[in-house]
């Protein structure tokens, strides 16, 4: 069982690691394919977020 | 009012406060309290659903919007980061001890250290550097002196709030007076003038937190005088026409009259230990060998680096090189549009708080390693310490700042000051400042607040027909005041004094006195307006 401490090491670490992809999907190469992944990925760092917080 | 965008109707309304409803219910209801980066996460989640869904985001939108979000958390996250790190080194070679002692042993009444310290001088550290600098370099101080933390992040959350609109060299000023298009000297010689009261009662509410009624009667003559001499510091100056350093001036002038009137014996406030707490009971001096100004040095080089990084030739050299992504021009389907910014919320090598702290910690590391002070493991204990107690705050501030860019990028939050605009008619000056702190609340600035909402204040005022300068005023004086609960601030000020996730408390401390305090801010126009005839 994973403790609640690393699911919030986790989520943060998932959020910083999102950030980049979510700037180049959505401003460099304005790819819809791209965007819509890394906000999947930031909506599931919140999820986990809201549980292990 | 926005011309495009969402419709102002009540469901709107009431659909685009659901997110800030849910930061505001989930973390204040005793029954919940959630911690902040569990009601950021719940809060972005609900402002990205309400903008897809509702008002007419798409993906593209949505990523821009948090991204942004993002690069404004890592702005504050910096600040946030380094401090925290500062203090720990300082704490591992035992210097928070020395420190303390000697400051209470030179100012050892409570009420005197917490007028001085978390409200003249957080206000001159605003005026020096801001963003956020006050709040991570005075709170730990006020814990270092005897405080309990969440006081001392509330006092100096709610004492730095008066310097903040010509605090970081008049950034928030010249942010209003550049939307709203109003003379400089106009708008600069009235806001000063209108910050005279929101000053000394700022002063009065600081004492309030740090001793109840008996502070403000005991203090109520020292808190006058101070405040008196701060807001005429700032008034001379801003009538000179030096905007942006009149915080500095008025903070430095609060300094140097609280440290002479609360030595004063007729004040009963007498620095000699009086109402000394039993932990100011032990003798000043040093501790393993470091001495209080060697303890110190971090913090000396810091205030010395940010002075220095305002000289015209050091700010022009420390301009160009910096972190700013730049972001393209975007709108939603019901026609909200958002300009493209180039090099969004920058984080300049040496106008920038993070790296002046770096700056201040690598000349300290060399002078304690030259000295001894140095010894064993510093570095990795003081890191480690820092990371574990940064985890909460920088989710919290990463999801909350997302979810405020999100709410601003697809008009939600100009569509809040739409309805409080236009549902509160001839008592729109009383309403105005709160505009102001909505502003400050969602996105940590008085700076960013002035840019979201100084236009729609100005244009509802030439609407209602009624003084443009002093609404432009009042906005900017409501997010001043905003920043005692500008939540990036909150968070800032939890995690360097060890609170990561129980901003309810700083929360529950602050929020009675910045509702009261943009009342009478309110009050204040409202009374210059209908009664004195105000422009």
């Amino acid at each position: 069982m994973i403790s609640k401490s690393k699911v919030q090491q986790i989520a943060l670490w998932v959020m910083a690691a999102d950030f980049p992809l979510l700037y180049l999907g959505a401003v460099t190469f304005d790819n819809l394919a791209v965007t819509i992944i890394a906000l999947i990925i930031m909506a599931a760092a919140a999820v986990a977020a809201g549980i292990a917080f | 009012m926005p011309s495009t965008g969402p419709e102002l109707n009540v469901l709107n309304v009431v659909l685009a406060a659901v997110p800030i409803a849910i930061l505001i219910i989930t973390m204040l209801v005793s029954a919940l309290k959630w911690s902040a980066p569990k009601a950021g996460a719940v809060a972005w989640l609900a402002a990205a659903g309400l903008a897809l869904l509702v008002f007419g985001a798409d993906e593209r939108v949505l990523a821009i919007g948090s991204s942004k979000g993002l690069s404004l958390s890592l702005f504050v996250l910096t600040i946030i980061w380094t401090s925290v790190m500062l203090y720990n080194v300082i704490e591992r070679i035992n210097g928070i001890t020395v420190i303390g002692r000697t400051i209470t042993g030179l100012v050892r009444d409570p009420l005197a250290q917490a007028l001085v310290v978390g409200w003249a001088f957080s206000g001159l550290i605003q005026g020096v550097a801001g963003f956020g600098l006050p709040i991570a370099v005075v709170a730990p101080f006020m814990v270092m002196i005897g405080f309990r933390p969440a006081t001392a992040v509330a006092i100096t959350l709610v004492g730095h709030a008066w310097a903040v609109t010509f605090g970081s060299l008049g950034s928030s000023y010249y942010t209003i007076q550049l939307v709203s298009g109003l003379d400089e000297r106009a708008l600069g010689v009235q806001m000063a003038a209108m910050f005279v009261l929101p000053t000394i009662l700022t002063g009065f509410a600081v004492a309030h937190l740090q001793g109840g009624f008996a502070s403000l009667r005991r203090g109520a003559f020292a808190i006058l005088v101070m405040g008196a001499a701060m807001s005429a510091g700032l008034w001379v100056t801003a009538f000179l026409g030096a905007y942006q350093v009149a915080s500095v001036v008025g903070g430095l002038i609060g300094c140097v009259v609280g440290w002479w009137i609360f030595r004063l014996p007729i004040f009963g406030l007498s620095g000699n230990g009086d109402n000394a707490s039993p932990s100011t009971e032990q003798p000043a001096g040093k501790s393993n060998g470091i001495g209080f100004h060697t303890a110190f040095l971090p913090y000396y080089l810091l205030f010395g680096l940010s002075l220095l990084s305002q000289l015209p030739p050091v700010r022009e050299l420390g301009s160009n090189p910096y972190f700013g992504l730049n972001f393209p021009p975007t709108e939603t389907a019901l026609g909200f549009p958002v300009e493209g910014q180039d090099g969004y919320a920058k984080i300049k090598l040496l106008n920038h708080p993070a790296p002046l702290i770096v700056a201040s910690l690598l000349i300290a590391y060399v002078v304690y390693k030259v000295r001894g002070h140095w010894k064993g493991e510093v570095l990795r204990p003081a890191a480690r310490k820092t990371y574990e107690q940064v985890i909460s705050n920088s989710v919290g501030v990463a999801t909350m700042v997302m979810m405020a860019l999100v709410m601003t990028d697809t008009g939600m939050t100009a569509l809040l000051g739409s309805a409080i605009a236009k549902g509160t008619g001839t008592l729109f000056p009383i309403f105005s400042p709160y505009i102001g702190v909505l502003g400050a609340f969602m996105t940590g600035s008085n700076t960013n607040s002035n840019a979201m909402f100084g236009a729609l204040q100005v244009e509802t005022a030439a609407a209602l027909g009624i003084g443009l300068v002093t609404i432009a005023a009042t906005q900017s004086i409501g997010g001043s005041l905003g920043s005692s609960v500008a939540m990036s601030k909150v968070m800032a000020g939890t995690a360097v004094v060890g609170l990561g996730g129980r901003e309810r408390e700083v929360l529950v401390k602050t929020i009675p006195y910045c509702l009261v305090l943009v009342l009478v801010a309110g009050l204040q126009a409202w009374v210059i307006i209908n009664l004195l005839g105000g422009v």
